[in-house]
């Protein structure tokens, strides 16, 4: 079967006192097939895949979770090849990350935020992302351009192709890095926290966003904060609390009102879709 | 649009192509000016005839084959050098504030030059490589030594920058002003060294310093594409598959490399790495290999220009050109520091 993540005993450490991750083993299927149980979402994806082939186009939308340093950037930065694991093995679409020399044409990763030293124009900035590139000038071909121009568009920002990156807010940098990610074209797609600067309608916009493109086989893991976005967008789920795995698996199995209180020290209560911190006294 | 950039992309890289040849038409200028002016006919006739020998040479031929044409080209040399070492430290530091004298990358060439003066390396082919040598490793150690420490601090801040710079700068200055002191019976060559100038060159030591200034070249430009990702952050780059720690070292290395070749030829001249770069980001945006190309070209035209100044300012006296390039350049320094201080708040 294809796996989108296969985790083998992964440990990482930034110094030797405390371990960021202790041996993560897990693995997350590249789509998720469909069972009766799922009641997500239902009318809509058997509509807009009943043209196509429901199994075969599609791709699988997970989700980390879990508080404050539990370890998700360092999950997601050994899943992108950036930190090499201190043991164990992980592969990412079946291909050890850490080891390939460009990972760039299997994942884009898009960071949190990105600081700058001076100003880089966005189209500059989104055609580095576009691997066919490659001039000591930086001579572009209309292709690269194209598709430039395409990830711009479906997050209908076209007219900020010629602003400054030093000059954006919080928000639209974090659209900037994900549209250059987007552009790469990758199968895989790596976020952490893809939302968080954004006010509400760009959250609802992005999500929106990365769910239809999971349709078209992209493959996206998510670091989320918000609970109910999670539980709302992502297929798969993982969590993770002081450096282990708390749980992983469909979200719907994982998300709920025990796991939340355990995983966060904070009681919840479901109401309809949502879960709502409840005050103890 | 999308047409509008490729073409202004196109112009870029035609106006960069054109900058670097600027510098060519202008050493005629300053070379024909002076002390004593020289047609710019004349300057061409006696440039074209070529150099014979010393004794049979007529006063304007001696004074354009020895004083002047060895001077404006190694003013190009250094202003080139210096533009471009400054791009590539701001570029790896991803700070617009670097650059080889503020992070006391060219202080620590400086020490180099003093300790081989000192051991008696004169201006032989042997003792040039000697210094130049010597030059290139107080160079090379400085900027690994601010590399690891910075990277080691993982943010680098504008006062990280800083102040490790000052700090260094003010360590390596203080040891090379021990080392003048206990002997000062070389002081004055130092003194020269440490303030900067381009007078008292010769063929031998531009000839000499022309295949590594060259080569420290042409590796930086190899490294362009690299340091374009590496301004993005090191993971990033390493997403793009960018060998990170290579690529640095590479980049510090050429870097290191020709700005030692640049102080052993003038001495410490600041500012220009600082001052260059950042208005050709400016005017011209932040993809390295461009960056490298404009700085090069621009920086040529303003060290030629700078060291016009210095040699005609106070005529018949003469200016070091690095106080020359110190007054010009901390107003400007000055200005960078409040406007990224305006952004940040």
């Amino acid at each position: 079967m294809n796996l989108f993540l296969d985790l083998h005993d992964i440990s990482f450490a930034y110094d030797k006192k405390k371990p960021a991750l202790t041996s993560i083993s897990l693995r997350v299927p590249a789509r998720l097939p469909r069972d009766e149980n799922s009641d997500e979402n239902t009318n809509e994806t058997i509509d807009e895949n009943s043209g196509t082939n429901n199994d075969e186009g599609s791709g699988i939308f997970v989700s980390i979770i879990g508080p404050n340093g539990s370890g998700k950037t360092t999950l997601l930065k050994i899943l992108a090849g950036i930190l090499p694991p201190a043991t164990g093995t992980a592969l990412l679409l079946e291909t050890p990350v850490t080891r390939i020399p460009d990972p760039s044409k299997i994942l884009a990763y898009v960071p949190q935020t990105l600081s700058l030293g001076f100003s880089l124009s966005v189209l500059d900035f989104i055609l580095l992302g576009i691997p066919t590139e490659k001039s000591l000038t930086g001579k572009v071909t209309g292709q690269t351009a194209r598709k430039a121009q395409e990830a711009l568009k479906l997050l209908h920002i076209e007219d900020y192709a010629r602003r400054d990156i030093l000059k954006l807010s919080g928000g639209e940098k974090q659209k900037i890095i994900l549209t250059k990610a987007l552009a790469q074209e990758t199968p895989a797609l790596l976020l952490d926290e893809p939302i968080t600067h954004l006010d509400l309608a760009g959250q609802i916009e992005i999500l929106d966003l990365l769910k239809k493109l999971t349709k078209k086989n992209k493959k996206i893991i998510a670091i989320m904060h918000d609970i109910n976005l999670a539980a709302r967008y992502s297929d798969y789920t993982i969590m993770l609390k002081n450096g282990t795995l708390f749980a992983a698996g469909k979200t719907q199995h994982i998300i709920t009102e025990q796991s939340i209180q355990q995983c966060f020290s904070v009681p919840v209560k479901r109401a309809g879709d949502f879960f709502i911190p409840i005050k103890t006294q | 649009m999308k047409r509008d950039y490729f073409a202004a992309r196109r112009g870029k890289i035609f106006l960069a192509a054109l900058f670097l040849l600027l510098p060519l038409p202008a050493s005629l200028v300053y070379i024909s000016h002076g002390l004593i002016t020289i047609p710019f006919g004349e300057v061409l006739r006696i440039l074209a005839s070529g150099f014979v020998s010393a004794e049979t040479a007529t006063t304007q031929e001696l004074v354009i084959w020895l004083i002047r044409l060895p001077r404006v080209c190694a003013g190009t040399l250094v202003g080139a050098g210096l533009a471009i070492t400054g791009a590539a430290y701001q570029g790896i530091f991803r700070n617009r504030l670097a650059d080889p004298y503020m992070t006391g990358v060219s202080a620590g060439a400086t020490l180099g030059c003093t300790i081989a003066i000192l051991l008696g390396f004169d201006s032989s082919v042997f003792g040039l490589g000697g210094i130049t040598l010597f030059s290139f490793c107080g160079a090379l150690v400085t900027s690994l030594l601010i590399f690891t420490f910075i990277a080691a601090s993982r943010r680098v801040s504008h006062t990280a920058i800083l102040l490790t710079g000052i700090s260094i700068n003010l360590f390596l200055s203080g040891l090379v002003s021990l080392l003048m002191f206990l002997n000062r019976d070389k002081i004055e060559t130092i003194v020269l060294w440490t303030m900067g100038s381009l007078s008292g060159l010769n063929w031998q030591k531009i000839l000499f310093a022309l295949p590594l200034l060259c080569a420290g070249l042409t590796g930086l430009f190899f490294c362009a594409r690299p340091l374009d990702y590496l301004v993005l952050g090191s993971d990033i780059a390493r997403v793009h598959g960018i060998a990170v720690k290579r690529s640095t070292f590479l980049i510090i290395l050429f870097s290191s490399l020709v700005t030692s070749v640049c102080v052993s030829l003038s001495g410490i001249v600041g500012f220009v790495g600082l001052l260059i770069p950042n208005i050709v980001r400016l005017l011209f945006g932040s993809r390295s290999g461009l960056v490298f190309a404009f700085s090069c070209g621009l920086g040529a035209l303003f060290l030629q220009l700078a060291d016009f100044l210095a040699r005609t300012l106070l005529s018949p006296a003469e200016l070091p050109l690095g106080i020359l390039t110190s007054i010009i350049g901390v107003p400007f320094f000055i200005f960078l520091v409040l406007k990224k201080t305006e952004q940040s708040a």
